[in-house]
């Protein structure tokens, strides 16, 4: 299942809009940790309503596919190594880089 | 000199208004039992973690679950719904500490909030980048009204992905008092 914030960062992209959920966000996010799962505690993103549940409900595909492609870069990420090493690399030998990255991508495709 | 006798049970100084005074440089040495004076730092309460993993789940500002208290001195801690609600009003120091499982890679942040407000003056918030199992520790002082106010612990990050706030009770610690006014 898709997390709030997933869909609603969907949400707000689909209408060309950003959530940003951290300090001074215009977007909070809440779980008491009362069973009831998370809910959007405050709403201000200019000029877009605040989504119901059923349009959130919406975005649950989308959203395990991003969540999912979120992972994916998380590893391709980890497995590209440290940028610094990578610019070292790609001075000695560009493509020798190019096929390692691309063996990285391959090895880890996206939904 | 001595004041009173064996069987004298109470002295009175003065009567309601009036002042009495001790002058500079008198030593007021008590070695028998001393009541009125000054406070005890009451309601207090330390409260921490179990040991299971909690999950914070991304961008989404979660109560930490502590179900298990050191001391609570005046029952203001609920064990099941993790806020602190005193029932006597005055201004109260609080702290948080909490940390994270494994290497986050993120930042985590802490925030001890009364009644979930995000108002100067309502909520205190620590933050800091977290790799292997590092933590946060927050503290600060806020106000209770000593009816319907109350406080919390939560926790926060905006890694895209679910987290888990490690499992060890003195890694997930809320404890708070009242500060003598």
């Amino acid at each position: 299942m898709a997390s709030l914030s997933t869909k609603v960062k969907l949400y707000c992209t689909a209408n060309s809009k950003t959530a940003d959920f951290g300090p001074e966000g215009n977007v909070a996010l809440q779980d008491d940790s009362d069973g009831n799962g998370p809910y959007v505690k405050t709403w201000s993103v200019d000029g877009l309503d605040k989504p119901t549940d059923a349009i959130l409900a919406n975005y649950e595909t989308a959203g395990n596919t991003e969540e999912t492609n979120n992972t994916v870069r998380a590893t391709r990420k980890a497995a590209y190594g440290d940028i610094g090493d990578q610019l070292d690399e790609i001075f000695k030998n560009i493509d020798t880089w190019k096929a390692r990255i691309q063996a990285v991508k391959d090895a880890n495709p996206k939904s | 000199m001595q004041i009173g006798s064996t069987n004298t049970s109470t002295i009175n100084l003065g009567v309601s208004g009036d002042t009495v005074n001790i002058p500079s440089g008198v030593t007021i040495a008590n070695a028998g039992t001393a009541t009125g004076f000054g406070g005890d730092n009451t309601p207090s309460f330390q409260a921490y973690g179990n040991t299971s993993y909690q999950a914070v789940a991304d961008g989404t500002y979660t109560t930490v679950q502590m179900p298990n208290e050191l001391y609570d001195t005046d029952s203001a801690y609920s064990t099941s719904t993790y806020k602190f609600t005193p029932q006597t009003s005055g201004k109260y120091f609080f702290w948080g500490h909490a940390m994270g499982d494994g290497n986050w890679n993120t930042t985590m942040f802490l925030v001890i909030q009364k009644n979930q407000s995000f108002t100067a003056g309502d909520f205190w918030r620590s933050n800091g980048y977290v790799t292997a199992n590092g933590g946060v520790t927050c503290s600060g002082v806020l106000t209770a009204n000593g009816s319907s106010d109350y406080f919390e612990l939560r926790v926060y990050q905006g890694s895209g992905g679910s987290l888990n706030l490690r499992n060890q009770p003195s890694e997930i610690q809320f404890g708070g008092y009242k500060i003598i006014e």
